[in-house]
């Protein structure tokens, strides 16, 4: 075989051991079945795909830089919800939920005060007819 | 505008139409490449402030030229990332000229908390890796960024750089040959040095 084809050759190896390294497959068996260069480069690219890992942008810059194209709906409100981080989502579940509570208890403390109104007028009124036949 | 549900059916062309009068549309396709577009930046320019303000004006570019883009054999994800190539060389000019102190460790150092799990020793070997790795030409950086980071086909490099898939399996090969020259190149060099004093040492003595 002439050195064209071994390059040729090398190249197809080494595309299909990225191809496995980048989509979760069986690359070590492309490697340890490789000798000389061949193994040295697959080796390599081994070492690169542990280093070079993906980053992720903050949730805050992406929601922030995703409100400056999408204008606001209720859907993408609910969206924005979903990409803020874990502890903003608990401080704003504690914050709704301390709020509704609030609310509850004012509405019924003046639920009780409307029920015991009404109850303190109809005893006064059989007292007046009383006082009335009198 | 339309459900969420719906605009993740659609394909890119038809979310590009769509766009041109639908921010939910635009806002998907931003969905669907953001985090690989910011990830290759970030690599490219060594820090998050800056990776953020690069992705940023991408984005804002993409939507003012939305109008007159047309696929013509280029897809919409391979033009986003000509968007931030381009914007990338500019700010690497711009900071040559304003003679900034690289900030390249600072990707070492992202990698030194996003993987504290990680040997010290390893760790070493990689920072040497993404050192050299700076080094090397753009085009092979490009190229070793959108394979291990970003996870692209060689198509869809091909079609971010212009070349046959065919020449990515072949500038591959040589960035792989390149990069292990350097590496060796510079593990050699401190016994070289050495070597090189003893010399002069005896010639002095």
């Amino acid at each position: 075989m002439n050195a064209p084809d071994n390059e040729l050759r090398l190249q197809n190896l080494l595309a299909a051991h990225l191809d496995a390294l980048i989509f979760d497959e069986d690359a070590d068996a492309l490697r340890l079945g490789a000798s000389g260069e061949s193994h040295e480069l697959l080796l390599l690219a081994t070492q690169l795909h542990s280093a070079l890992k993906p980053v992720e942008p903050s949730a805050e810059f992406m929601t922030r830089l995703r409100a400056e194209f999408v204008e606001e709906t209720p859907g993408t409100l609910m969206l924005r919800w979903r990409t803020l981080p874990p502890r903003y989502q608990l401080a704003a579940k504690v914050g709704g939920f301390t709020l509704t509570a609030g609310l509850t208890v004012l509405a019924v403390r003046r639920a009780l005060n409307v029920m015991s109104g009404v109850r303190a007028r109809q005893q006064s009124e059989p007292d007046a007819a009383l006082s009335t036949v009198s | 505008m339309m459900s969420n549900n719906h605009y993740a059916e659609l394909d890119d062309s038809a979310l590009v139409v769509q766009a041109r009068d639908d921010s939910g549309a635009f806002g998907e396709l931003y969905e669907r490449y953001v985090k690989k577009i910011y990830s290759y930046i970030y690599y490219r320019t060594g820090n998050a402030h800056d990776a953020e303000d690069l992705t940023a004006r991408v984005f804002h570019r993409a939507l003012v030229h939305i109008e007159t883009y047309t696929e013509r054999g280029i897809p919409f994800s391979a033009w986003l990332y000509r968007i931030a190539h381009n914007l990338v060389a500019n700010w690497h000019r711009d900071r040559t000229r304003r003679k900034v102190i690289p900030l390249d460790e600072f990707v070492a150092a992202g990698l030194r908390t996003e993987a504290p799990d990680v040997m010290a020793e390893s760790q070493e070997e990689y920072e040497r890796l993404i050192e050299a790795v700076h080094r090397l030409p753009e085009e092979r950086q490009q190229l070793l960024l959108l394979k291990f980071v970003d996870k692209l086909s060689n198509a869809e490099v091909g079609a971010i750089m212009d070349r046959s898939e065919g020449a990515i399996k072949s500038l591959y090969h040589r960035t792989l040959l390149a990069l292990r020259d350097d590496l060796t190149a510079r593990q050699a060099e401190p016994a070289r040095r050495a070597s090189v004093q003893r010399r002069q040492g005896r010639g002095i003595g």
